[in-house]
């Protein structure tokens, strides 16, 4: 929008009044700013169920649990690993399934920001449904020293 | 929006008052001193960055509950006791999602409490979501 005013050589503009015109452009100003508003950054997650299910004796073997300990280090099905490693795992253990949900069982004493952060990687590598486990005041289960896991697949068939 | 006033050579500007306009500065000043600590719902936490948070426009259509860093629990502004959570949600909620706030430098049991308080007395809190920063890569 461009107004020009030419005031020639003839008695020339005495004075626009430019106040109603600033007070317009303020308002609308205002207007906008109020209806700019703040955006919100959110997840789900899902609790356990609140009736006392007995947990079955086996879990299923394509449960995908990632515990989260005190001193912030991470597991998968009790497999202590990196944060690399266990976004790599959690991608192959997800592939191909309809319901990628995956079970996070922290530490009472873990840091809120480190399981946050947990949680968001287990989303990159492909998990849509974040479960909480149920609290417990120990923690997650943890490998004793020595003690190995029950043996799997192993990682590398063997060569015909 | 341009404006050209073209006085050359007639009579100067006579003096423009500006006491309105500095009004209206101050008031929208005013105004915005007032209106942006209230734009973001709920207390100022430090929230934890995530890379897979959806965003969403904030326009009070959460009912927000904050963990401070000290634990403290707040419902929407006014803190509450751990103990007294679920009846203020309860009461407060007007069927709005629930949106936890908690501060990335708390423990996940003093958020996890706050959690399960709430599913337990709370219908329809199976899913609850959780606020983060979020992470630019």
């Amino acid at each position: 929008m461009g107004i020009r005013v030419r005031g020639g050589k003839s008695g020339g503009m005495d004075e626009i009044n430019v106040t109603p015109l600033i007070d317009i452009v303020l308002v609308l100003l205002i207007i906008f700013m109020v209806l700019t508003p703040m955006t919100v950054n959110k997840m789900a997650s899902n609790l356990p169920p609140l009736e006392d299910i007995p947990p079955p004796p086996e879990p299923p073997p394509d449960q995908v649990m990632v515990a989260v300990y005190d001193d912030g280090s991470v597991a998968l099905n009790l497999a202590p690993m990196t944060d690399d490693e266990l976004a790599k795992a959690v991608r192959r253990k997800l592939f191909g399934k309809e319901k990628r949900t995956v079970f996070v069982d922290a530490h009472p004493n873990a840091n809120y920001g480190r399981v946050v952060r947990v949680m968001d990687r287990l989303r990159e590598s492909g998990a849509d449904k974040i479960g909480f486990a149920e609290m417990k005041e120990e923690g997650p289960a943890r490998l004793l020293a020595g003690q190995s896991l029950t043996p799997v697949a192993p990682a590398v068939p063997p060569a015909p | 929006m341009s404006m050209q006033v073209g006085g050359k050579k007639g009579g100067a500007m006579a003096d423009i008052n500006v006491t309105p306009l500095v009004d209206v500065v101050l008031v929208l000043l005013i105004i915005f001193m007032v209106v942006t600590p209230m734009l973001s719902s709920g207390v100022d936490v430090k929230l934890p960055a995530m890379k897979t948070a959806e965003e969403e426009k904030d326009l009070g259509q959460h009912l927000v509950i904050s963990v401070r860093d000290d634990g403290v629990v707040f419902v929407d502004r006014d803190e509450v006791k751990l103990d007294d959570i679920a009846g203020v949600v309860n009461a407060e909620r007007k069927n709005r999602p629930l949106l936890l706030k908690g501060d990335q430098r708390v423990t996940y049991k003093q958020v996890r409490d706050v959690l399960d308080k709430i599913h337990a007395d709370v219908p329809a809190t199976d899913t609850i979501l959780l606020a983060a920063e979020k992470e630019k890569d």
